[in-house]
């Protein structure tokens, strides 16, 4: 459960060396302190004087509430992104002379005037290079940015001729949801038992996206509670009727028999039926000789330790799942390659199983040819497998050629089917008839949901989640219809409707579907998905009246058509309106700062900006007490408004500001405090200033407002463009990555917004298809 | 109760493949020390650990009903002793009954501690044990847990309960910034990861050696032929010590396998506590996790065990105590009676699982030293977010069990310190400090990430 809001951010507490000494000798490891009058302003001076007095913070990955980092000469001759037209350099000058928001902050003294000059002096003698050796710090020009968000993103997308990515071949372990639907398992569960999803392979925290694995591995842990779970992968391949899923594969093929029904299987026999399981149930490849005989031998010994046959089916099976234990725990089972072929001049191109396997797990977060699952009265896929047109073009080699993998990408990207079958290995028909008719891939539903972040929202603990809505009545009670109402939606536990989280799947997966405009119209649609209320049953208000959280108790009706509602144009306006998004991205309480968690979301994620990670906060950081003069923008303005903290809340506030026109839960506020403890209307005005887009500078009526005017902006388009990169190659792009994403923009642009069309540039550039060996050494 | 033998128990495992470990172990200078940590989530309130006599001494008429009062905190810490502490509305279980020893000399109660950097709420996540803003700083159990280790197989267990439905969840622990640790919050999981090893007797154990054997050549190989950078041969070659951690760790479990066996708790398939389809009883799965811990610690399979009820989902069940009502709705109804009944219930079914563990500690010879294994035990019992359902985390009542060897003043005292605020108020890090100093680091004084708020470094003298 997350807990209350951080919301003080303070800007202090950076180490730096105060006063005016003598230089130590260049190598002696003393920071060199700038004496008497400034200094001639030469690069190596200056990148002394950012040692010693900046770094602390505006290191590579600033810390205590800097917005960029200063390592670098570089960084000081590039453009402040709050104060265009000025430089670092200048706007560094600026803060090292004003007395009010001195730099460095305190409580470390302030720069000296000898220091700013020092930088001034810089400034006007040409911001030059630092080629001294013995200063021990050198102007490489060209940083590499521990976050993404501090790259200036106007560079990301400069294009130039023949820079190719950089970024080296790699190995990605599975993650959670991957390894689940590998074996053909739900993605859901209930309190009792295990299921496949009970793996312990969640990415790193500090994974942005689940695609990630930039440091994944197995520690003993980690194998340690994955062993109970793998248990169950291995008796569905001892027969056709063994363990918990039913392998078509396994009734069908009967060259598999003798390796579950001979009392001594012969070599030959365990060697093909090897073979097929790791290609079919494990590697989803073909297996390697090496890793083939490995496993052949591991079989051997199994089998012959077999007790004497008991004349049922557990012995084998208990010896398969052995076998399948074994070969889950391989290198080749756990981490997907992208090592490639060498081709020339250091680099290698992904082989076909590489380059299909990095296709279907972007698609649909599994390997192409997954494992069906048999969930009566079907199978998920045909025995071939899931994404089985995929494993076709591996094999005939069309994985090579860009028009088929555009096709590939098409043909399972998304689509419309109001039975909803892409969800037979999770729901039941009862529950997938009421979803929404318009349906996305793992995969694809992955991106949206990780980058809007709105999957967790059941873990946001609301206190009074209707609260000064139009249908808050005052009541406290545990069983007041609002709360039932809202409690469903996150569970669905009464009835077969849509969860919230579901309800903005649909939304999202019909605006891809239709594939034009796409983040313009995820940012503006007014048609939203919701529950029908019409046969409530005993259930009562927790189905009734989930449309409040809408602003609407109107009757649904128990059909498509219906479902789909459109909301009025003042109050919702595309997915950051959306109550899932709202309230995932909102805090516990009515006057909570939810203001924080949502303008940090829209700075990072909608534009791309950086903001000082909540690790870095060193004091208490607290909103006042609760009162009734006080609404959250005027809790949060309290603990907020002084300078020390404005250095990050100014990135956050006023582009959180324009959702006070919502609770934290979601709902459209009817009022909220008011400055004489009474009530008043809500407020979701905000000015905003210094945005990277201009064209985002001025007053914002309220999130619909804002919502509109955000979805207009290219800036946020091209960001846009960034987060679908990061997630679909599952790591953070780079300046040599340059020409990817312009293409990547290019067809977004040229295809009338086309969100498919944007990927499927993606999917057959140089960028994906290649990697970089790695140099000796690196 | 029965007195178990741990001499008995252990004997025989110092030979053989992995008598380096023992040698090790016996060759640490020092006294043999365990760290228990109980979470109750979501507020424990100072008035289910006061005793009748420091209510009396900071004026029983000031207090009068409330959960909370620390504005009768003294300006000057005050530690009161010869006090009955199981006169507090919660720690009754302390007192001596038919059969059963009193624990009301190893224990302590701790009063007026604040740790204002966790920001408080509902939950501090890791911010309870790390004293840092949540996610920023390992936790006092991962800390110690190395230190402590020394021949155990685990380094920690840490299991729990929680709302969520997940078995593992990482919210309450951690190993650094970024890097959660898992509490297993599904008895069934945790028994067959911690016992899985030992239950399946000797064929089961050489399958899974056979399995571990197996892997680690496949990593092997692929080691020799990787073209990757170093970063991405890490991976792999994290993964190989891994694999051989755990295939060394086997081989232990297995020569301790006849001996903890016995001590094993009844297999989740059979335990009652454990029954039923829907959102579970927290109390009972955190009993059938007691179970596991207590187990796992006298069979010396781990001496570090974290116990956190309602991880990563707060709002859990207690219908042993008051049905069909989660934490959250019980605790807004505080001022109903029936609530209030509840809540000191949960606290106090907490405490008799920790009396219970402490009892069984107590009654277990230490191997290696002298005394009980309670006194070579700190029990430690907090809240993970302070003294209430919305913690401001201005207080953090404690209750503290056992580790007499080790130096800590369990002797049946409440200490009060002044309130968050008042000069000469302390904090959660000088109780952690003061367990570092016991577990034998004297220089352990500066845990947590305080910046400027740490009002003091080093132990608290009064516990």
């Amino acid at each position: 459960m997350r807990k209350l809001i951080l919301t003080t951010f303070f800007l202090c507490a950076c180490t730096g060396t105060v006063g005016t000494t003598t230089p130590p000798p260049p190598d002696s490891g003393e920071p060199p302190i700038i004496e008497g009058d400034g200094g001639t302003g030469s690069g190596c001076e200056v990148l002394a004087l950012m040692q010693a007095r900046c770094t602390s913070c505006h290191g590579d990955l600033p810390t205590q509430g800097a917005p960029m980092p200063l390592t670098t000469l570089a960084d000081l001759r590039a453009g402040s992104v709050r104060h265009p037209g000025q430089s670092h350099a200048q706007r560094s000058a600026a803060r090292m002379r004003d007395t009010t928001l001195p730099m460095p902050p305190a409580p470390h003294a302030p720069a000296t005037a000898d220091e700013a000059a020092l930088i001034e002096a810089w400034i006007s003698s040409g911001q030059t290079g630092c080629a001294n050796p013995d200063a021990g710090v050198t102007d490489a020009g060209t940083r590499v940015e521990l976050d993404p968000n501090l790259i200036p993103q106007a560079e990301l997308f400069a294009c130039t001729a023949g820079v190719q990515s950089d970024a080296t071949t790699r190995l990605r372990r599975l993650n959670r949801w991957q390894w689940t639907r590998n074996v053909g398992g739900a993605v859901t569960r209930s309190w009792t038992g295990f299921s496949f999803f009970d793996n312990p392979f969640d990415p790193s925290a500090g994974e942005p996206y689940s695609t990630w694995a930039t440091d994944e591995t197995l520690d003993d842990a980690t194998v340690e509670l994955f062993l109970p779970v793998l248990g169950e992968a291995g008796p569905p391949w001892a027969g056709p009727y063994t363990g918990s899923n039913r392998l078509e594969r396994l009734r069908t093929d009967t060259s598999l028999r003798c390796m579950y029904q001979d009392d001594q299987p012969t070599q030959a026999c365990m060697r093909h039926y090897l073979a097929v399981f790791l290609e079919h149930g494990v590697y989803f490849r073909p297996p390697r000789t090496d890793e083939l005989d490995r496993l052949l031998a591991f079989a051997t010994t199994v089998i012959s330790q077999e007790p004497a046959p008991d004349g049922g089916n557990d012995t084998r099976t208990a010896s398969i799942t052995r076998i399948s234990n074994a070969a889950w725990l391989t290198t080749g089972a756990l981490f997907r390659e992208e090592m490639g072929t060498p081709t020339d001049a250091g680099r290698t191109a992904l082989t076909a199983s590489e380059l299909a396997q990095q296709l279907a797990y972007a698609i649909g977060s599994r390997a192409p040819g997954a494992t069906p699952t048999w969930a009566y009265p079907d199978y998920s896929a045909p025995p071939e497998g899931h994404l089985s047109d995929i494993v076709g073009a591996a094999k005939d080699g069309g994985i090579f050629v860009s028009s088929q993998v555009d096709a590939l990408l098409r043909a399972n990207a998304g689509g419309t089917d109001v039975t909803r079958f892409d969800l037979v290995q999770d729901y039941r028909e009862g529950n997938r008839l009421r979803r929404g008719e318009y349906w996305l891939a793992d995969g694809m539903s992955g991106f949206f949901r990780e980058w809007l972040g709105y999957a967790n929202v059941a873990t946001v603990f609301k206190e009074r989640p209707e609260a000064t809505s139009r249908f808050d009545d005052g009541g406290m009670s545990p069983y007041r219809p609002q709360l039932s109402a809202y409690s469903n939606l996150l569970s669905g536990y009464y009835g077969y409707e849509s969860t919230l989280v579901q309800q903005l799947d649909d939304v999202v997966a019909r605006v891809v579907v239709a594939d034009t405009d796409v983040l313009e119209n995820l940012l503006t649609t007014r048609q939203f998905y919701l529950a029908s209320n019409a046969n409530p049953g005993s259930a009562g208000a927790a189905i009734a009246l989930t449309g409040q959280i809408y602003g609407t108790e109107q009757a649904i009706a128990p059909t498509h058509a219906s479902r789909w509602v459109t909301l009025p144009s003042t109050e919702r306006a595309g997915v950051l309106t959306h109550p899932a998004w709202l309230s995932a991205h909102g805090g516990n309480f009515e006057d909570d700062p939810s203001i924080v968690h949502r303008g940090k979301w829209v700075r990072e994620n909608l534009l791309c900006g950086w903001v000082p990670p909540l690790s870095s906060v060193r004091v208490v950081a607290q909103v006042g007490p609760h009162a009734d003069d006080k609404n959250a923008r005027r809790r949060l303005e309290d603990a907020t408004g002084g300078a020390q903290c404005q250095g990050c809340h100014s990135l956050m506030n006023p582009l959180g500001n324009p959702f006070e026109i919502y609770n934290q839960a979601g709902y459209l506020r009817r009022v909220d405090h008011a400055v004489d403890g009474g009530w008043g209307p809500p407020d979701g005005t905000s000015t905003l200033s210094n945005m990277p887009d201009p064209a985002l500078n001025g007053p914002v009526r309220d999130a619909v407002d804002f919502s509109e005017k955000l979805a207009a902006s290219p800036y946020v388009k091209r960001c846009f463009v960034r987060q679908a990169f990061r997630y679909f190659m599952g790591r953070a792009e780079n300046r040599t990555d340059a020409c990817t994403l312009a293409q990547m923009e290019q067809a977004y642009d040229t295809n009338s917004g086309s969100f498919l069309s944007m990927v499927s540039a993606l999917v057959t550039s140089d960028t994906w298809k290649t990697r970089r060996v790695p140099q000796g050494g690196e | 109760m029965t007195r178990l033998n741990r001499r008995t128990l252990l004997k025989g495992l110092g030979s053989g493949l992995f008598a380096p470990f023992f040698r090790e172990a016996f060759a640490q200078n020092g006294t043999p020390a365990r760290l228990v940590i109980v979470m109750e989530c979501n507020g424990i309130y100072p008035q289910t650990l006061l005793s009748m006599g420091a209510r009396t001494a900071l004026g029983a008429s000031m207090i009068g009903t409330r959960h909370n009062f620390a504005d009768v905190y003294p300006s000057t810490p005050l530690t009161l002793r010869g006090d009955s502490l199981s006169s507090a509305p919660c720690l009754g279980s302390l007192a001596a009954s038919s059969g059963q020893i009193s624990l009301e000399s190893r224990a302590a109660v701790v009063l007026g501690l604040s740790s204002t950097i966790t920001g408080g709420g509902h939950s501090t996540g890791t911010g309870a044990l790390s004293c840092a803003v949540d996610g920023s700083a390992p936790t006092f159990d991962a800390v110690m847990a190395p230190r402590l280790k020394r021949s155990a197989p685990f380094d920690a267990i840490r299991l729990g309960t929680s709302s969520s439905l997940t078995p593992i969840v990482y919210q309450s622990c951690s190993f650094g910034p970024g890097k959660p640790a898992g509490i297993l919050v599904n008895p069934t999981l945790a028994y067959e990861t911690l016992f899985g090893s030992i239950t399946g007797g000797a064929a089961a154990g050489q399958q899974r050696s056979q399995l571990f054997d197996f892997a680690r050549e496949d990593v092997r190989v692929a080691l020799s032929t990787f073209r990757g950078n170093s970063n991405e041969r890490l991976k792999l070659e994290r993964y190989l010590t891994s694999l051989d951690a755990l295939r060394a760790r086997e081989g232990l479990l297995m020569s301790m396998a006849g001996t903890v066996q016995p001590l094993l708790p009844v297999a989740p398939s059979a335990n009652p506590l454990l029954g039923g389809t829907g959102a579970p009883d927290s109390l009972k799965w955190l009993e059938a996790q007691f179970q596991i811990a207590t187990a796992s610690l006298l069979g010396g399979l781990t001496n570090v065990v974290v116990l956190a009820s309602g991880s990563s989902g707060f709002d859990v069940r207690y219908d042993s105590v008051i049905a069909g009502m989660g934490r959250h709705d019980l605790q807004h109804g505080i001022d109903i009676p029936a609530n209030w009944t509840g809540i000191t219930g949960v606290t106090r079914r907490h405490v008799e699982l920790i009396t219970k563990l402490a009892r069984t500690l107590e009654s277990t010879p230490e191997v290696g030293a002298s005394g009980t294994m309670l006194d070579h035990t700190a029990i430690l019992y907090l809240s993970d977010n302070g003294e209430q359902h919305h913690s401001t985390a201005v207080e953090w009542p404690m209750l503290l069990v056992g580790g007499n060897a080790l130096g800590l003043r369990t002797d049946g005292r409440t200490v009060v310190f002044p309130r968050d605020g008042a000069t000469g108020n302390r904090q959660v890090s000088n109780v952690f400090n003061t367990l570092g100093h016991a577990f034998g680091d004297s220089g352990f004084n500066t845990f947590g990430l305080e910046g400027p708020t740490r009002i003091a470094q080093g132990p608290l003298s009064e516990i």
